[in-house]
């Protein structure tokens, strides 16, 4: 078994930051891990020059010994890779058994320039007063504390003062285990700095985190949304049952429904950053459940992936005629399936994030500057929040098209459009069309 | 969707004695998937348990419309776990299921023949048993 490498993302950008090397369970060759390891860093350092991703490595009682930096200065140079990519986790336990020695190795830690981070913090009971006396880097929460953050007070307040205290001292703190996006929120509004756990991203192969750095060549690492959640649709179990082992793998967060009624509902409950979906089912064509998620405005802006036993061309046309990302045919492997998610996600949200925003950045200007001369609360960050399609569908009004064309050409109902509409308005702060079209054309004036 | 779903079976003029029913390549595929996840030989073979279960069900269903010359009924039936089988690498059951739907499809009901399948089921599941049940064969990396 290789080693696998578990990302830790950071919560100002949720971009990938470090990846922690984790030994395969039953795997004792301990020793090894650290040349394998940082020999992967410094083939990822060299491959993507421009996503620097530091390497965690977690140091055991044993080897936290005066030899250790010795050995660890060899293998980084045998590799080329500079001591500051890589971080030492250390047990607060192990530091702790006998401070006067462990300030002398981490002293020479410090000064070969490796970053030094206390794992399992807080679990020891130790003294804060001496630990944070340290030449450390960082300090990692133990998962013990993350557990009951939002739900258990004392747990809660030991977090927030260990981010505190942290903080005081200039030291970066990392939340390990965080399994729920209510402990997410939490963490992000404590001011954490980096979270790791199987919300995020589970341990992967060294071959599937390169897919993630090479996602983006243009430079800054690909993030990992921490809520990348799929809702698959199909009414066979043995497929949902598959879909769900080959995502979860990947780290993404599952859901199932096994009729179009229920994904429409479950659709509406979580907002899936992705919905896969069978196309033939029994209540409801996936055909009909995508055209539904697509005329729904809390839905309509997520990643639709088709799947279907069938290659051909008019099922394929008709899929993509009412919104759909892509068209998987079965059978599929298991990582194809991952490939080919990632991708839809990523090009839906790099149109409707970025490039959509900036090639609609002169619309929302125009709105921008037309509520500041009325009452200047609108800000262009609450203009942001229009949907790709509320945007398209102000554009059309603009260019003089009404409700019954729009609604023809964009393939929905007019009293989507419509709905759409009062959306737009609600947030514009107008109270119809007249209103927003004189609002837009005196701000273009 | 009345043509046939277009990757025809290149395997088609092969003598059945020589080969396995499955597919090596989606068997490869879900031995390295049970690899990457924790307990994933005991999900593996839940899902295989689950895949056969299922089918058998399916099967009496698709005997059943066959049997009241359903030819849509057929045609969907075949479909629908055509896609199952080929998942689980089963792919003569797969070829099986694409064979019946496009006789049915064709409306030829009358001249679909279960026994095929039904052979190719029993050797699929013989062959993921000893494939995902039985020995515990370790995943090839």
């Amino acid at each position: 078994m290789s080693l696998t490498y578990q990302p830790i993302i950071s919560l100002a950008t949720n971009r990938i930051v470090a990846v922690e090397a984790l030994l395969p369970p039953g795997r004792a060759d301990r020793a090894t891990t650290f040349g394998e390891s940082v020999r992967q860093a410094s083939v990822w350092h060299r491959t993507y020059p421009k996503t620097p991703v530091q390497l965690a490595i977690s140091v055991t009682p044993s080897q936290f010994g005066p030899t250790l930096a010795g050995t660890l200065r060899k293998a980084v140079d045998e590799v080329g890779l500079r001591a500051t990519f890589v971080c030492l986790q250390i047990a607060e336990a192990t530091v702790m058994a006998n401070v006067d020695r462990s300030v002398e190795i981490l002293a020479e830690l410090s000064e070969l320039g490796f970053m030094v981070s206390i794992g399992g913090f807080g679990a020891g009971y130790s003294s804060l007063n001496q630990l944070l006396r340290l030449p450390i880097d960082e300090v990692k929460i133990d998962p013990s504390f993350i557990t009951g953050l939002g739900s258990d007070r004392v747990n809660t307040t030991i977090v927030a003062s260990i981010i505190g205290v942290a903080h005081a001292m200039d030291l970066e703190v990392v939340a390990d285990g965080v399994e729920t996006s209510a402990q997410l929120e939490r963490l992000q509004a404590l001011g954490c700095d980096f979270a790791q756990g199987s919300l995020i991203a589970a341990p992967m192969l060294a071959s599937e985190i390169d897919e993630y750095l090479a996602a983006d060549p243009t430079g800054g690492v690909v993030g990992l949304s921490v809520n990348e959640n799929v809702l698959v649709v199909d009414d066979v179990a043995d497929v949902r049952m598959l879909v769900t082992m080959s995502l979860s793998a990947a780290g993404f967060t599952v859901e199932e429904a096994s009729t179009g009624a229920a994904a429409l509902k479950a659709a509406r409950r979580l907002v899936p950053t992705c919905v896969l979906l069978d196309v033939s089912m029994p209540d409801m064509s996936g055909i009909k459940v995508c055209r539904a998620l697509r005329d729904d405005p809390a839905t309509a802006d997520c990643t639709i992936v088709m799947l279907t036993t069938n290659a051909d061309a008019t099922d394929k046309a008709e899929a993509f005629l009412v919104g759909a990302d892509d068209y998987i045919v079965k059978p599929f492997t298991p990582r194809d399936l991952v490939a080919r998610i990632r991708s839809a996600v990523h090009r839906r949200q790099t149109t409707i994030g970025a490039v959509g925003r900036r090639v609609d950045a002169a619309l929302l200007e125009m709105l921008h500057t037309a509520r500041a001369r009325e009452r200047s609360e609108l800000t262009l960050t609450d203009a942001e929040h229009l949907s790709s399609r509320q945007i398209e569908i102000v554009k059309r009004l603009l260019g003089g098209e009404r409700v019954p064309t729009i609604a023809r050409e964009l393939f929905v109902s007019q009293s989507t459009v419509r709905n759409h509409l009062s959306a737009v308005y609600q947030r514009v702060g107008v109270h119809s069309q007249d209103e927003l079209l004189g609002l837009l054309r005196k701000s273009s004036r | 969707m009345h043509k046939n779903g277009g990757s025809g079976c290149e395997t088609r003029n092969m003598p059945l004695r020589d080969r396995t029913s499955l597919d090596p390549v989606a068997i490869a595929g879900l031995h390295e998937l049970a690899a990457r996840i924790i307990g994933g030989a005991d999900q593996m073979r839940q899902l295989v348990e689950l895949f056969l279960h299922d089918t058998a069900r399916r099967l009496d269903e698709l005997t059943a419309a066959v049997e009241a010359g359903d030819a849509m009924r057929v045609a969907a039936l075949a479909h629908n776990l055509c896609g199952s089988c080929a998942n689980l690498g089963a792919r003569d059951m797969a070829k099986g299921c694409r064979d019946m739907e496009r006789e049915a499809n064709d409306g030829r009901v009358e001249v679909v023949r279960l026994g095929p399948l039904m052979a190719a089921f029993d050797r699929a599941q013989a062959e993921l048993r000893t494939e995902f049940l039985g020995t515990q064969r370790a995943a090839p990396r």
